[in-house]
């Protein structure tokens, strides 16, 4: 089970936390305005059934088009646990982006069977998206920090725009690995997962225990600028009418399998080892298993972070290239770290990360030879990214 | 200083949009879609465009005649999937002189799940908005007298809320569109005992339906439709007087629905019916109720199919 915040569709339009009014927090920089809306079956005065029974005022029609399109009804998460949670994760026609919550309600109204499904979706604009690292999971756990654990009863009649918090777990914090993920083991399956995101082919990635985690650790292992265009969903089953370039699910039944049938999908069962792939961006991908294997996901979220202007196998080589000269010139003997020294002196880089590393490459340099009298000013030894 | 390389020029690579799964057209011959007419790789199971069964075309052609489709349409919790299901059951038992085979395993899947559902006092699940969980049925029928001729027919179970969320934005389900657009006949299922009980809400839902079927068809306006559309007042039971006359309880109670089938549409009729005999209600562990169907008492199924089938 993921160990994610407890998150609840619910919260009344007048209150985000149970027994405080809800008060609008200035937006600034350690905040982000989102519209939100609730996608539920709720008996109400002008429908019943799976709907959208709430929405901010700046939800466009089109993008409520969208919505009910992709939102989860009847049946569709993978795990009937009432605790389970549902992410997708998908980029609207309009520009914005969707970042959808869906949990367990009660029994839904008609009594038919099964739980009521309630999907929380927050809209984000590029920037708002990107403030959160293109990272679904970061924009869930701050939606659970703003709406908190209260189920919905009914539908509100009006909705207030959400103020979701930057702080929850920023990029750049130290970052440890969830416990349903090894180091030791999933070094491999996390560069499989990068090949096939980076190459924006279709995957589903089955029986795994905690989907959520491993849809995150994916998206962290690509670099953001690569992160907005994918859809993703983790927890719910597979449909046609959300496809997904990765989908992670917790069980599956048999039914994906028809679902996908013919259309190049690849599926990969999680218990299992990732089958072997090739991919024009080997050279970051090795750098995945590396650093994963090694332990240093700080190291890999910062440096995927920040890369936002590399796009091609090419970029990226080349950023490989100058974290792995990074790491060796700390080890290197004197002669080596003088051969790495003459490399890069007067160079800069083609973006702002190439010559921070160049930069912390000959200070490293520099500050273990002692080298006096140099244009390049000395720094501390820094982390690696 | 010198630059380590030059800067990146090239636009920042974009993923192809990713509304369905890929289109398959440019590859030649594959399977045509009965329903969207998009071309899918033979291996195929559901169309990658509306999540239709492609068993369908493949049952189609193996009898090289084109099947006719009948839809029924209503709102959420009306009962459309029961209706479907104890029709077919009927038919499978050659009830009214028909006589009904399926094509395909899948077609008795809807039927299966009602009447053992029913026979196990409980009403089926729902039926969930994504297409690819619905129910299909391609049945081969015909009447045995007077004049003996075998239809196939293709009547698909759709979401209520599928049908309200496109009926509220044209477009958001192209299945929906593009099955209505195709059908040769429609059954609409409105709820008799809401109505009767005084809510408006049957009425709005089954006109905005029409209204939607009107201008999808797009008949100008001196013309009429011409689909034989079947008003079918399901749960009758609650109010018995829908069997004596249908037609009066509909412009009586659904006058809005009343209204605009006799403007706008030419081939109307009106029926009743019931499945459920008697029903109880019980306090489930969260403190809602529980519907319970205690035994079937089937009424006024098969007339409105056998008149849409005689329109055909």
């Amino acid at each position: 089970m993921d160990s994610q915040p407890a998150l609840s569709v619910g919260g009344a339009a007048a209150s985000s936390r149970a027994g405080r009014p809800h008060q609008q927090a200035p937006c600034g920089d350690q905040t982000v305005t989102a519209e939100q809306v609730i996608f539920a079956s709720l008996p109400g005065i002008m429908g019943r059934g799976y709907r959208i029974v709430a929405a901010s005022a700046g939800v466009r029609a089109q993008e409520k088009a969208e919505i009910n399109r992709r939102s989860p009804s009847h049946a569709s998460m993978c795990d009937e646990d009432p605790q389970s949670v549902g992410l997708s994760a998908y980029p609207l026609a309009t520009g914005r982006y969707a970042v959808a919550c869906s949990t367990y309600g009660p029994v839904e109204y008609s009594a038919r069977g099964g739980r009521r499904i309630d999907t929380r979706i927050a809209l984000l604009d590029a920037g708002s998206y990107r403030r959160f690292d293109c990272n679904p999971l970061r924009v869930y756990r701050a939606v659970a920090d703003a709406v908190g654990p209260e189920p919905i009863t009914k539908a509100p009649t009006s909705l207030p725009r959400l103020v979701l918090a930057l702080r929850s777990s920023r990029t750049g914090d130290a970052v440890t690995l969830p416990p349903c993920l090894d180091a030791a083991t999933d070094d491999a399956r996390m560069a499989y997962l990068g090949s096939i995101l980076l190459a924006g082919e279709r995957l589903i990635v089955r029986h795994v225990d905690a989907p959520l985690s491993l849809l995150e650790w994916a998206v962290l292992s690509i670099p953001i600028s690569r992160r907005p265009g994918l859809t993703l969903s983790a927890g719910l089953k597979v449909s046609p009418s959300r496809p997904s370039h990765l989908a992670v699910l917790s069980r599956d039944a048999g039914e994906t399998e028809r679902a996908i049938a013919g259309h190049h999908v690849r599926v990969y069962d999680g218990n299992d080892p990732p089958p072997p792939y090739t991919s024009p961006y080997g050279d970051w991908l090795d750098l995945v298993r590396t650093w994963w294997a090694a332990g240093r996901f700080t190291d890999l979220t910062r440096l995927s972070s920040r890369l936002d202007a590399h796009a091609d196998p090419h970029d990226l080589s080349r950023v490989v290239c100058l974290v792995r000269d990074l790491d060796r010139v700390r080890q290197a003997d004197p002669s080596e770290r003088a051969a790495i020294f003459d490399r890069y002196r007067g160079r800069v880089g083609a973006t702002d990360l190439e010559t921070d590393l160049i930069g912390r490459i000959l200070a490293v340099t520099q500050s273990a030879a002692g080298t006096k009298g140099t244009s390049v000013r000395e720094k501390a030894p820094a982390p690696a990214s | 200083m010198e630059r380590l390389t030059t800067p990146p020029d090239e636009p920042t690579l974009r993923y192809p949009e990713l509304n369905t799964y890929t289109s398959f057209s440019h590859l030649g011959p594959g399977t045509r879609c009965l329903i969207c007419e998009t071309n899918n790789p033979s291996d195929a199971a559901l169309c990658g465009e509306c999540s239709a069964p492609l068993s369908i075309v493949h049952d189609s052609l193996a009898q090289e005649r084109e099947p006719q489709i009948v839809s029924i349409v209503g709102e959420s919790n009306v009962g459309k999937t029961v209706y479907l299901g104890v029709l077919l059951d009927m038919l499978s038992q050659r009830a009214g002189n028909f006589e009904a085979i399926p094509k395909g395993a899948y077609s008795v899947d809807v039927q299966q799940t009602v009447i053992s559902h029913l026979a196990n006092r409980s009403f089926p699940p729902k039926t969930p908005m994504e297409a690819n969980e619905w129910y299909w049925a391609y049945y081969q029928i015909r009447r045995r007298r007077p004049d003996p001729m075998w239809i196939d027919l293709v009547m698909p179970d759709m979401a209520g809320e599928s049908l309200a969320a496109e009926v509220a934005s044209p477009a958001t389900f192209k299945i929906i569109r593009n099955l209505l657009t195709l059908s040769r006949g429609t059954i609409l299922l409105v709820d008799a005992a809401m109505a009767a009980n005084g809510s408006a809400q049957p009425d709005f839902f089954a006109l905005k339906m029409m209204s939607y079927i009107d201008t999808m068809l797009q008949a100008k306006r001196d013309e009429r439709i011409t689909i034989p559309t079947a008003v079918l007042l399901c749960k009758s039971d609650y109010c018995p007087e829908c069997f004596d006359d249908p037609r009066q309880f509909v412009e009586a109670n659904l006058n809005r629905l009343w209204n605009m089938c006799e403007s706008r549409f030419e081939n109307v009729e009106y029926f009743a019916c019931s499945v459920v005999g008697s029903l109880g209600f019980a306090a489930g562990d969260e403190e809602h109720i529980v519907p319970i169907p205690l035994h079937m008492a089937p009424q006024g199924i098969l007339e409105p199919f056998e008149w849409i089938l005689s329109q055909l």
